[in-house]
């Protein structure tokens, strides 16, 4: 039931923009975005389609780069910000086909696109994301539909309000016999609950800044927000829950995404950009439920292979922990769709610098000193809210006005009441400032090519002719994966979706088969070097011009062929 | 109208008969059951193809105009209309608002006579009316909506094409079921093209098959001592695309019930499952409709076969809601009276787990009562009880063929010339015998599932204003109290509802000249020992529940004089007014 309503701000240098530019400068917004988008169009190396049209009017887009027009390849998906709030997510998945386009000709890229198609749908839930650049500011998931938020059977009756008139909505706190926060022994500005572990006794009641307008003693408890694009898949569905919508893949944008996907068995592994960050703290895998709701034990080390690359890429330190996913996108992409899955939070508020130290040698006696530091420093200082402490240093450090001080205002539904209101400006600690992307762009790029290299590969292995006399042949094949995944994942295998490798023998002229058939499937060939091996009888008179042909191919996997000498010319 | 296409002299007879003017000299002597006199002439001892069915359908419509509007929901895969039939008496009321009936049929399209069962139920609705007091007051009181073909395309294959009585139970959306890059390629073959897919038989000296002493049409397992005569070579087919395995991707394969959102899984758990909920879309036209009409209240869905009245939930680790569970049980226990042979039972306990399926989203996210009938009992055959299952064994099922089909549920054994087996046998049941009762039992089938699911419509809700009561409180406020009682067995929100908060409360409102409400509350007792005060607008209290043959309470505190109205707008349970 996590809604986005993580607050953040804008510096005071930049507060002089104007309002549709966005909760940080340099975002682009729908119109310019889709201009964007649509300049990318430069057949036959890239196409722009729109897969739907948001009930807002917006449109769902896809760009599609890699020429396979001949035969389809391999491809990887790129999904921009599935979380809407999470608009960082978009200007990179735009700015890597941009960057992809540009360097179209560099041997990487080129590479890179020999073997491989990219679909990239930048921007998911287009209407809500536009939210980053309405008016008040509001951090907040969700589409176009009016949707009964709080199940009272009216809908959209209590939406925030922004009481002080800044253009954010943050929250307000009152001194109230009720109230179960306090101020931050750190920083006051903070609120924490009060913990009365410690003898500590609330002091504020904390709402979401706004009045009650049905006057039912809740506050802001219906915006209507409409149906989160990632609470709306199959996978650990949250029934009934708020911005779940009324049963799943029941969006446009979900519905013209999942069958996009159900028809491009190409796709081989999928990158998303969402604060459910599988990158640095991969997938645990489960036991043995039957319904799959955990990465399985033959993906995981996989998985976690290229987290690993990715750290590498990233270089980012201690990250926020990863939400749970409750009918997201990467879950259902994972357990539903069957493909690798690689779920990137992309960015976040760095911790502050540690003091240099001498490099050590011995790498693991560096990580206990680091540890027992860190637990010295905990005793010293209170770093409950840990994250909000380093996002108020951090904004300092940037000169970012991220933080709306506490002020008295007059609240109409608390008329003799001290009430202020205060906290993190949205969207400002979920993205970053927009000098940070081309840098994020060019990682993220780097990465897919990381996931493509890794990718599973058919080769034809060993191979044996054996004449029986009279005409017939004994003919043993191998194929090979030279991959370092193998043909499907683990869960790809369980849940049946992506293909297995369908092979295929054309015999010429009035050749036979005695024995075996003519199609078959491989269910799966591990990496590194898995195999499976095929053997028929085949008679065939009058070898000489005779050259069966095999064929095996998976549409996430790619093809191999051979012709087979059944009688080698000296 | 095709209604004199059975081959059976003697129901001729009768039609030609009833369809004549009576004599008024002369009076009557009518069977007890169905209307006498039809407007609308139909043959309920056959069955009727997707072409037929509208046309009974719409000839219901034009015949009934006051009673029967027919729209379809869109059109099919296929491009097949999706016909929902509404019935209500449509001069009483707004048809959407009240109490309603949804019944379906045939989304499992092979499952044919679910569709005459819903066709009959619109038919015999249409003609009782004026006819029958306890139909017409249903139909003043209720609005059926009749969907006979949830999966029109595949009924029509099911006629035209090969099939088995087990065929298609998917929809005709072409499917790589295999995932082999090719689409439907090695569908049933109907090798001697009679219409029927059967088995296919060698005659092998050591084969370990020979026939049934008794009913040689029936190949059974020879002993182990004992030499055979046969080996099987499965169902009539070829190997259309040479990868060893035969029939392996026909029709489908989707399951249209287990394409429903509550509790869906994908086809790794639950076999069948498509994409994602209502990925099919003859499922999702359906869906919105019901979504669209928060009035229905009660689902009745027809399949086959084993004679059986089903509740959910579908999945062991789910569980609906005891008190709901309790009025399931209820309704269906005075079913088996109604269903000789018919067993009352719940779907994951009892006969098997299924994931997705329509009874539990109707349940489970919309808070209605849905059941779903197996047409068609082993008990039929002989009328004798012989445990559960949902086909007759094969004896019996050959016995009933030889004595009262004589002969003609099955295809007998006779050689054709196989491409890959070369000269073999094909022969078994026919595609219309096993799942589909025969002619005579055919009426008799749609009139007892009908009379349940009339018992069921009957049940719900119905909400009335029992009294209204007023006393002078002094200094000009006066206290009326008005009782609200649901004169059926059925809540007006069922425990499920109440709990996931789907449908709005029932709202009680007092109207009167000139008058002013201070105040208001509720209670479910009536000395009003839980009070629930009525937080905005108090004219309105908001019930959340009137119960089962149960009452609740309405106060409101008021200035100004009598007469006082009181209305419940309820949504499940419908309207009533009184004024005193």
């Amino acid at each position: 039931m996590t809604r986005w309503v993580i607050c953040i701000s804008l510096s005071t240098a930049l507060s002089g923009i104007m309002a549709d530019s966005g909760a940080i400068p340099g975002y682009t917004s729908d119109a310019a975005f889709a201009d964007r988008v649509r300049k990318l169009s430069s057949p036959p190396l890239a196409t722009v389609e729109s897969l739907a049209k948001s009930e807002g009017g917006r449109s769902v887009d896809l760009i599609k780069i890699g020429d396979d027009a001949q035969s389809p390849k391999p491809a990887l998906l790129v999904m921009g910000n599935v979380v809407a709030p999470h608009i960082v997510g978009s200007e990179i998945a735009l700015g890597m086909a941009e960057w992809l386009i540009a360097h179209a000709d560099e041997e990487a890229v080129k590479k890179l696109l020999e073997v491989r198609t990219l679909y990239i749908i930048p921007r998911p839930n287009p209407d809500g994301t536009e939210r980053f650049f309405g008016s008040p500011r509001h951090e907040v998931d969700g589409n176009a539909r009016r949707t009964d938020d709080d199940r009272d059977f009216s809908t959209g009756e209590d939406p925030p309000n922004d009481l002080n008139g800044d253009g954010f909505i943050t929250v307000t706190r009152m001194e109230d016999p009720t109230g179960e926060m306090i101020a931050h022994p750190s920083d006051p500005r903070i609120l924490i609950p009060a913990d009365s572990k410690k003898g500590e006794k609330g002091l504020y009641r904390v709402l979401v800044e706004g009045t009650d307008e049905d006057k039912d003693r809740l506050w802001n408890e219906d915006g209507a927000y409409g149906v989160s694009f990632n609470r709306n898949f199959t996978a650990k569905y949250p029934y009934f829950g708020i911005g779940a919508g009324p049963n799943q893949v029941s969006e446009i944008e979900s519905r013209a995404i999942a069958d996009f996907c159900f028809n491009h068995p190409n796709i081989a592994a999928v990158l998303v950009f969402t604060p459910e960050d599988n990158l640095y703290f991969p997938w645990k895998p489960g036991g043995e439920e039957k319904i799959k709701t955990k990465v399985q034990p033959d993906d995981a080390p996989l998985q976690e292979y290229l987290a690993k690359k990715y750290q590498e890429l990233h270089g980012g330190k201690e990250p926020p922990p990863s939400p749970e996913g409750a009918g997201s996108f990467s879950d259902w992409s994972y357990l539903h769709f069957g493909r690798w899955t690689f779920a990137a939070r992309a960015w976040w508020i760095p911790p502050a610098p540690k003091d240099e130290k001498p490099p050590a040698d011995d790498k693991s006696k560096e990580t206990a000193d680091k540890s027992k530091d860190e637990e010295k420093q905990k005793k010293e200082k209170d770093d409950r809210e840990a994250l909000a402490l380093r996002a108020l240093k951090w904004f300092e450090e940037q000169k970012i006005d991220g933080f709306v001080p506490w002020a008295p205002i007059n609240h109409p539904d608390f008329p003799d009441r001290k009430v202020e209101v205060g906290g993190f400006k949205p969207f400002l600690r979920l993205n970053p400032p927009i000098s940070e992307i081309p840098s994020l762009v060019e990682k993220h790029a780097k990465f897919l090519s990381e996931i493509s290299s890794a990718l599973p590969k058919l080769s034809m292995g060993d191979m044996t002719v054996t004449p029986q006399g009279g005409g017939v042949y004994r003919v043993r094949i191998n194929i090979v994966n030279t991959g370092l995944l193998p043909t499907r994942s683990q869960m790809g295998s369980i849940n049946g979706i992506p293909s297995p490798i369908n092979w295929e023998l054309s015999l010429g002229g009035n050749a036979k088969l005695l024995t075996g058939n003519k199609r078959g499937q491989i269910a799966v060939l591990k990496g590194n070097g898995g195999n499976a091996e095929l053997e028929w009888l085949i008679l065939a008179p009058g070898a000489d011009d005779q050259k069966p042909k095999f064929k095996a191919s998976s549409p996430s996997v790619g093809q191999v062929e051979h012709v087979i000498e059944l009688e080698r010319k000296s | 109208m095709k209604t004199t296409s059975t081959s059976l002299a003697f129901l001729l007879l009768v039609i030609a008969s009833s369809s004549a003017a009576p004599n008024p000299s002369v009076s009557e002597y009518t069977a007890q059951g169905a209307p006498s006199h039809p407007k609308v002439q139909v043959a309920w001892n056959r069955y009727h193809r997707h072409s037929e069915a509208t046309q009974i359908l719409k000839d219901l419509a034009k015949t009934f105009p006051d009673l029967c509007r027919l729209t379809s929901l869109g059109k099919s895969f296929d491009g097949k209309e999706m016909w929902v039939l509404t019935v209500t008496n449509f001069k009483n009321g707004d048809p959407d608002k009240k109490t309603g009936m949804w019944i379906d049929g045939g989304i499992h399209a092979n499952e044919v006579q679910a569709t005459e069962v819903v066709l009959y139920t619109a038919w015999f609705l249409a003609e009782s009316y004026g006819k029958s007091p306890f139909i017409t007051r249903l139909l003043d009181q209720r609005t059926f909506y009749l969907m006979p073909m949830m999966s029109p395309d595949s009924r029509d294959a099911h006629f035209d094409e090969p099939n088995t009585t087990h065929s298609p139970r998917s929809g005709q959306r072409p499917v790589d079921d295999d995932l082999d890059g090719l689409v439907d390629e090695d569908k049933p073959d109907d090798i001697d093209g009679d219409g029927n897919i059967v088995t296919m038989r060698r005659r092998d000296p050591n084969g370990r098959y020979k026939p049934h002493p008794k009913y040689p049409e029936w190949l059974v397992e020879a002993e182990p001592d004992e030499k055979g005569e046969y080996t099987i070579l499965g169902s009539e087919g070829i190997d259309n695309d040479g990868d060893g395995k035969v029939n392996e991707d026909g029709d489908g394969y989707y399951d249209p019930n287990r394409d429903w959102p509550w509790n869906w899984q994908p086809d790794y758990i639950q076999n069948g499952a498509y994409r994602y909920p209502f990925s099919i879309l003859e499922n999702r036209m359906v869906g919105d409709f019901i979504l669209a009409h928060p009035n229905i209240a009660g689902n009745q869905s027809y399949h086959n076969t084993g004679g059986m009245i089903l509740y959910g939930p579908g999945a062991l680790d789910d569980s609906f809601q005891k008190s709901d569970v309790d009025l399931f049980k209820m309704i269906g226990t005075r079913g088996e009276k109604m269903l000789p042979g018919y067993k009352t039972m719940n779907i994951a306990k009892e006969l098997y787990v299924v994931y997705g399926g329509e009874v539990d989203w109707l349940y489970a996210m919309l808070g209605m009562w849905p059941f779903t009938n197996e047409l068609f009992t082993p008990f039929n055959l002989f009328r004798e009880s012989k445990g559960g299952g949902f086909f007759a064994n094969a004896e019996d099922l050959h016995r009933f063929d030889r004595f009262l089909l004589f002969g003609d549920g099955t295809v007998p054994w006779h050689e054709v010339d196989h491409p890959q087996y070369g000269r073999i046998e094909v022969g078994g049941f026919k595609k219309n015998w096993v799942r589909q009762p025969p002619s005579f039992l055919l009426e008799e089938e749609c009139h007892r599932n009908m009379a349940f699911s009339f018992y069921h419509a009957d049940q719900l809700p119905m909400v009335v204003v029992d009294s209204i009561a007023s006393r002078d409180l002094g200094q000009g406020l006066i206290e009326v109290t008005a009782v609200i009682s649901n004169a059926r067995a059925l809540p007006t929100h069922s425990a499920q509802d109440s709990a996931k908060k789907i449908t709005p409360p029932d709202e009680v409102t007092l109207t009167g000249k000139d008058i002013t409400v201070q105040a208001s509350f509720w209670s479910t007792s009536p000395a009003f020992t839980d009070p629930h005060i009525t937080r905005k607008n108090p004219g309105t209290a908001l019930v959340d529940n009137v119960p089962g043959m149960g009452a609740v309470y309405v106060r409101w505190l008021v200035k100004g004089a009598g007469p006082f109205s009181v209305t419940v707008d309820s949504v499940k349970g419908g309207t009533a007014q009184l004024t005193k």
